[in-house]
């Protein structure tokens, strides 16, 4: 029953992707596929932190959207090809500062998505138990 | 244009479940701190990819199996969360080889795929 849920959320996390990506399309520094992938780092740590507490998601919705969804809507691949081909025509600077904010970035936007993921589940608690 | 959705859409859908097949089965077979995983997924998938942009095919062919397929197959989100993990658990020598080895050699490998491709 997984699987099918990740096919599915998995098909619209491709087509958001190309369908943001294509919307900024881009010249010489790859801005579409960084803002995709740290939105995504974001995305995936307050599913796999919060939205596992809430009851009223099953553990197939839950797959779907961190597997299948956030999975993916976030690329690897294009950031491997892209930094290659940046390299490969001489821009090795631009590739060094698009691997820095790739890494830099997505960790912190991760860390943000866990923060913010406890800083609800705290709330909830106290406002649950009144103390 | 909504021919071009539709190889997305399907690609897409194939490479995540076999991501997910991938890392079902290795996380049964091996049982280790470092992710594997999604190590060899990003890998191979780099690889591919480089492969597919240099081969020149057809428009269609690499939105279905470069942005749908290999595009969902690999994944930044998850990467990023298991570094997160690994750091939170205070492994950081691990963290640091991760990191390094999966950027270094998803880019060498990418390249490679371009070299064997042209």
């Amino acid at each position: 029953m997984y699987y099918l849920y990740v096919a599915i959320f998995g098909a619209f996390g491709a087509v958001t992707r190309y369908w943001i990506s294509s919307a900024l399309s881009v010249e010489l520094f790859p801005y579409n596929t960084l803002l995709i992938n740290i939105v995504g780092c974001f995305l995936l740590a307050v599913t796999v932190k919060y939205l596992t507490t809430l009851p009223n998601f099953s553990k197939n919705f839950v797959i779907g959207i961190g597997t299948g969804f956030i999975g993916s809507f976030t690329t690897f691949s294009t950031f491997s090809t892209e930094v290659s081909l940046m390299i490969t025509r001489g821009d090795s600077f631009l590739a060094a500062c698009y691997i820095f904010a790739s890494i830099i970035g997505g960790f912190l936007s991760a860390a943000l998505g866990f923060y913010v993921s406890s800083r609800i589940i705290r709330r909830k608690e106290i406002r649950e138990n009144g103390n | 244009m909504a021919i071009n959705y539709l190889m997305v859409f399907l690609g897409g859908s194939l490479g995540a479940v076999c991501r997910y097949a991938i890392s079902i089965q290795m996380k049964r077979i091996i049982s280790t701190e470092f992710p594997l995983a999604t190590f060899l997924i990003n890998l191979s998938g780099s690889f591919l990819l480089g492969l597919l942009l240099a081969s020149h095919t057809d428009g269609l062919i690499q939105l279905l199996l470069g942005t749908g397929f290999l595009g969902g197959f690999t994944t930044f989100s998850t990467f990023q969360v298991e570094n997160l993990t690994l750091f939170r658990k205070g492994n950081y020598g691990m963290l640091l080889i991760y990191v390094t080895v999966s950027v270094g050699l998803c880019i060498v490998f990418a390249y490679l795929g371009f070299r064997l491709g042209n």
